[in-house]
This record gives structure tokens, C-alpha cells and sequence, in this order.
């Protein structure tokens, strides 16, 4: 129940900063949610919206428009033996 | 002794379940937008678009609370120093205007066209807020913009539109990281090229016996009567051939609330 309501939150929180923070706070925030609650899929969803909201072919990307939804796919997977290693989650 | 974590291994299958449904996913998502450019884009824009239109007449409405707060006698000043603001601007507008009808007549003289007129546009989104360095605008195909086209600030050339949509584009800048721009070094007349290193900085490497000087002026060779930017700092390394010229654009790129969108043809 407790992290239902912490995962209403969060995803009220991550989406309205998805069309109104600064890309690297509402990416911030999502990696906090990541870490606190339980398959928090979401931080792929919002670094989709921010993704498809901003996103121009750059050199600096080699012209990939959806690095941050790639980056928060990893993020997600390398989430999860994270957690299960750190003393913090038993 | 050892026991078997049999909770680890549960946990290592579910991640490899997990990085197969997503590699898929993301799969599908490239394949979709290369099949049919900007199908995203097209969709989540139109429901941005009203979010931070209002959002900027909330922030407009919170800056003007405290001026409820203002005494008779403030407001006063404050107005009589904007009349006098106000009477310098008018004079030196006369003057701009002076100068910019000489400009376009040499421009006719040497046969160049005088600068094209384009389409106002309101900046949406700086890239202060953008993980790509883009900036957004609320002009869109429905007025004529289309990718390619010069994106100004003032006289100021700032990047291109790089995607365009009903009623609002993606604008790339100069000086977005990593993005090349051939440009001219006013006081040496020396053609080079910029590389971008975000939010309106750029970076030079010239020949070490290359004369220039902090406040030298850059102009893009096409359009060099506008600044494109000014020279703030060369690092100079006896032990290498090349200094390293650092200049930025003459406007910062955050406070930029309005551009003009010159059409490309």
C-alpha cells in the first residue's frame, strides 16, 4: 500500500517534470524513484516523452534521437543486481 | 561453508527477460521513427505545446505579484526612469534605422539582397531544459517553417530548424556539442571552423601564429555582417602547434525569448 501510494506520487512528480523541469532533474528524480521503488518501468516511459519532446540528430549522439530512453533501459537492468547486492534493500 | 543463492538466480533470469522485452521494445521504437520520421514527435508536441504556453503566462502572472506591493512613489521613479530609457531608445532607433537603409543600400551596391524578412516566433523551450541542447518553437509548417531554415537572434544567425511540424520545429544550434560551423575570423580574414560545445560556446583550433585576440569578432562566411560571436579567451601550449580559440554568441541562449525564422531557399 505504501508503495502504491510512493508510486503515484513519483509518476505525478516524474511526468509533470517531464514537460516542465529541466531534462536532468526530471531524470534525476526518476533515477531516485528507480531506486526506491519496485520495477519502477516508468523512468523508461519518461525518458521516452523526453526523448520524443527534444530530441534532433547530433553529432554528439552520432544522430541517435532516443539516447536517454537508452540510457534508462540500462539503467533499469543494472537496477536490479544493484539492488539485491546492497545491504540497504535486504 | 557455501550455501546456494537460489534468490539470485531467480533474479538474473527475470533481468535477462527483461533486457530482451526492452532491446525489442527500443527496436521497434528506432524502426518505427526511421519508417515514419518524427511519428512521435508529432503527437506529443500538441499536447506540450498548451502546457508551456501556459506555464510562461503563470510565471509572467508570479513575476507581476510583487508590483501590487509597489508604492506610489516607487512606481513614479521607476517610471520616470523608463521615459528616459525610452526617449535614448527612440534616438537610437532613428539612428539603427539610419545606418540599416546605408547597409542595404551598399548590400544593393555590391550586389548582395538585403537581409530577408522572416517569421517571429516565441521560444518554448530553451535548452536548459533539453538533454540534446534544442530549442523549441511555437512556428510550424502552418507559417512556413520548414527544416533548414535560418533560425536568428536579433541579426544574430543561431542555429537551423532542424524538425518542423504543424505549429511548432526543433531548432538546432551552432552551438550545440560537437556540431561543425565554418566560420570567419573577422580581424585575420581567416576562414575556420567552429565546433560546438553547448549553450552558445564554441571552440577554435588555429594555427599557433594565427593573430587573435580576446573581443576579436566571428561572422559566418555567408551572412558576415552579423556577429555570430565574440573571441573570449585563447589557451595558448608552446609545446603544441595549435592554440585553442574560445569564443561564445553575443546573446545567451537561456534568456532568448523570441527568434526570427529566416526561410532557407
Amino acid at each position: 500500500m505504501r508503495n502504491s501510494k510512493l508510486r503515484i506520487i513519483a509518476n505525478i512528480v516524474v511526468f509533470a517534470g517531464v514537460f516542465l523541469f529541466p531534462w536532468w532533474l526530471t531524470f534525476l528524480l526518476a533515477v531516485v524513484a528507480l531506486f526506491n521503488i519496485e520495477w519502477y518501468i516508468e523512468i523508461i516511459i519518461a525518458s521516452f516523452l523526453l526523448d520524443v519532446l527534444y530530441s534532433i540528430p547530433i553529432n554528439l549522439y552520432w544522430g541517435h534521437e532516443f539516447v536517454l530512453t537508452l540510457v534508462a533501459i540500462i539503467a533499469f537492468i543494472v537496477s536490479g543486481p544493484i539492488k539485491r547486492r546492497l545491504i540497504f534493500y535486504t | 561453508m557455501n550455501y546456494h543463492l537460489k534468490s539470485r538466480e531467480r533474479g538474473s533470469s527475470l533481468s535477462k527477460q527483461a533486457i530482451v522485452v526492452f532491446v525489442a521494445l527500443y527496436a521497434v521504437v528506432i524502426v518505427l521513427n526511421t519508417l515514419v520520421p518524427n511519428i512521435f514527435d508529432a503527437l506529443l508536441l500538441p499536447i506540450a505545446k498548451p502546457l508551456w504556453k501556459s506555464e510562461s503566462r503563470v510565471i509572467g502572472l508570479i513575476r507581476a505579484i510583487p508590483v501590487f506591493f509597489l508604492t506610489k512613489r516607487h512606481l513614479n521613479d521607476a517610471l520616470i526612469i523608463a521615459e528616459e530609457k525610452l526617449a535614448l531608445y527612440e534616438t537610437t532607433e532613428k539612428n539603427i534605422s539610419l545606418l540599416r537603409a546605408e547597409n542595404d543600400a551598399l548590400r544593393e551596391l555590391l550586389g548582395r539582397t538585403p537581409i530577408p524578412k522572416g517569421v517571429v516566433a516565441s521560444v518554448l523551450r530553451t535548452p536548459a531544459f533539453s538533454p540534446y541542447d534544442s530549442l523549441i518553437i511555437d512556428a510550424g509548417t502552418k507559417v512556413g517553417v520548414k527544416a533548414g531554415d535560418l533560425v536568428l537572434v536579433g541579426e544574430t544567425p543561431a542555429g537551423v530548424v532542424a524538425e518542423s511540424f504543424a505549429s511548432s520545429a526543433k531548432v538546432k544550434l551552432y552551438s550545440t556539442s560537437g556540431e561543425r560551423t565554418p566560420i570567419l575570423l573577422s580581424a585575420s580574414s581567416t576562414h575556420m571552423e567552429a565546433l560546438g560545445r553547448g549553450g552558445g560556446n564554441f571552440e577554435i583550433a588555429a594555427p599557433r601564429d594565427l593573430p587573435v585576440e580576446k573581443g576579436d569578432i566571428v561572422t559566418l562566411p555567408e551572412l558576415h555582417t552579423a556577429v555570430f560571436g565574440v573571441v573570449e579567451d585563447v589557451l595558448f601550449d608552446p609545446a603544441r602547434a595549435f592554440q585553442t580559440i574560445l569564443f561564445r554568441s553575443p546573446f545567451n541562449i537561456s534568456e532568448v525569448r523570441t527568434v526570427l525564422i529566416v526561410s532557407n531557399p
